[in-house]
């Protein structure tokens, strides 16, 4: 049995369902997640609460990209440079290793490109019809 | 506009519109709550204020209702004489102010909540207990996160 065509897929419906439970987390909780935000964002003068708002409609906007295949190399590299922020910014830290793990993966999916899952793919076909 | 980008907008439009939608039910009801603190003075929580602030009799406060562990609360530690009483410790009970004890020893971890991996909402809802911490502390952990919770919370003193 090839389980090999399965790899990418899983990988990018497991990032993205991560990616969209932070997001509604996120939305539903702002409160809880505002001391995640870097000081230096706040002493711009945005409230901590909008920020995490506008962060998770961007997680949860790109979860759902990622999940449906829609422009998954733009959708994955866009999350990439947003974890590897977020890594950074957390540094040495638990939750900075495992950003930087999401990091990875999200890297490893930016360089797969599209499944034949994807919508990419579906609209690729299409377009060649 | 061709169709991806269509669908690309719609998604977008989407977890706008749901997210908003989340956001408007939120606020309502925080709004509510907000106008039923008001009224009903009588809360646990304000139960637990209204000790910390010495007027307990003033509100008829039945320390056994309180919904907060180690309701054995002695009314006579309001004075700090070396240790910290569960009394004192449970008026550090906030975000802003958290204190918790573990293994008798009461620790102030207000810094180290916007740090926690698991959110400082994880927390909070422990923030002035003393059991309901520990059981909720190595439920979740163990003993593994035991060095660091020594490490990242300020020393406050023994739990008498």
């Amino acid at each position: 049995m090839n389980l090999e065509k399965f790899s990418k897929p899983v990988l990018r419906m497991g990032l993205s369902l991560v990616l969209l439970w932070f997001g509604f987390q996120q939305i539903t909780s702002p409160e809880n997640w505002a001391g995640f935000i870097p000081q230096f964002i706040i002493s711009m003068g945005t409230a901590a609460k909008t920020m995490v708002i506008g962060n998770a409609i961007f997680e949860l906007t790109l979860g759902l990209f990622l999940i449906t295949g829609l422009y998954t190399r733009f959708a994955s590299a866009l999350l990439g440079i947003h974890i590897l922020g977020i890594t950074i910014s957390m540094g040495m830290t638990p939750t900075g290793i495992r950003d930087f793990g999401l990091f990875v993966a999200s890297l490893v999916i930016f360089l797969n490109g599209p499944d034949k899952y994807c919508l990419d793919k579906k609209f690729e076909k299409n377009s060649y019809k | 506009m061709n169709k991806k980008l269509m669908l690309a907008f719609l998604i977008f439009a989407l977890v706008i519109g749901i997210s908003a939608l989340i956001r408007l039910s939120d606020d309502n009801s925080e709004e509510i709550e907000t106008r039923n603190e008001g009224t009903y003075q009588s809360s646990p929580q304000n139960q637990i204020n209204n000790l910390v602030q010495g007027n307990a009799n003033q509100d008829n406060v039945n320390i056994e209702n309180l919904n907060q562990p180690n309701t054995n609360i002695d009314n006579t530690n309001q004075v700090n004489t070396g240790g910290i009483s569960l009394y004192e410790l449970a008026s550090h009970n906030s975000r802003n102010d958290c204190w918790i004890a573990y293994d008798g020893t009461v620790y102030d971890i207000t810094s180290f909540l916007p740090k926690h991996p698991g959110s400082a909402g994880a927390i909070v809802p422990y923030c002035g207990t003393s059991s309901d911490f520990e059981n909720a502390f190595s439920g979740q952990h163990g003993t593994s996160q035991v060095s660091r919770l020594f490490r990242e919370g300020e020393l406050m003193g023994d739990l008498i």
